[in-house]
């Protein structure tokens, strides 16, 4: 977890304007609280496993 | 100061009575000395709240971003969860966890002490088979 006030430049890499927004190994992400599928699908794709 | 009044603190020691093993958090203080200090006392009350919490120092900086490190510099406080091996488990509060994220560093710190997570079986199955190292940064702002 990354607290985007303390860590601004991280979070300007990202573009990190609305939160909580996840970064998968830098590459992919997805904005919101969203279901555990959605989250699950954008891990696996970042693995390399779908 | 403190920053957990009675009632939280009641709450919280409620919540930490199924902890089973125990479990560090580790703090690396980052550049600013003032936020690496409300970060330590913060851990520490929690820590006061159950006897399988420990908290500690490392002067060794952690690699900000595991796998694909950029420029970035390190700006504030980090802490890791160890397992009761001493073993950092992945998971890192990058700044304090303030406000709702506070009840999510009291449920990672209970998810390593019993081992146990809210995923669904399915996910579990899947995240199973990653044979990657995966880096999942969460963006939070303090609430």
């Amino acid at each position: 977890m990354v607290d985007a006030s303390e860590f601004p430049d991280l979070a300007g890499k990202y573009n990190v304007y609305g939160v909580p927004k996840s970064v998968v190994n830098g590459k992919l992400d997805v904005t919101g609280a969203v279901p555990e599928n959605q989250l699950l699908k954008i891990v696996l794709e970042a693995a390399g496993q779908s | 100061m403190a920053y957990l009044d009675d009632k939280i603190r009641d709450q919280v020691t409620q919540f930490f009575q199924d902890l089973k093993d125990s479990v560090t958090i580790q703090i690396y203080p980052g550049p600013e000395g003032e936020t690496a200090q409300v970060f330590t006392d913060l851990a520490n009350e929690v820590a006061d709240l159950s006897d399988l919490i420990m908290v500690s120092q490392t002067a060794d900086a952690p690699v900000l971003e595991p796998g694909h490190s950029g420029d970035e510099t390190i700006s504030g406080p980090i802490a890791t969860l160890l397992d009761s091996q001493g073993h950092a488990t992945g998971i890192r509060f990058v700044g304090i966890p303030s406000g709702h994220e506070f009840g999510a560093f009291l449920e990672d710190i209970k998810a390593v002490s019993t081992r146990e997570v809210n995923l669904s079986d399915k996910a579990k199955e899947a995240l199973a088979q990653i044979t990657h190292p995966v880096h999942i940064q969460v963006f939070t702002t303090p609430t």
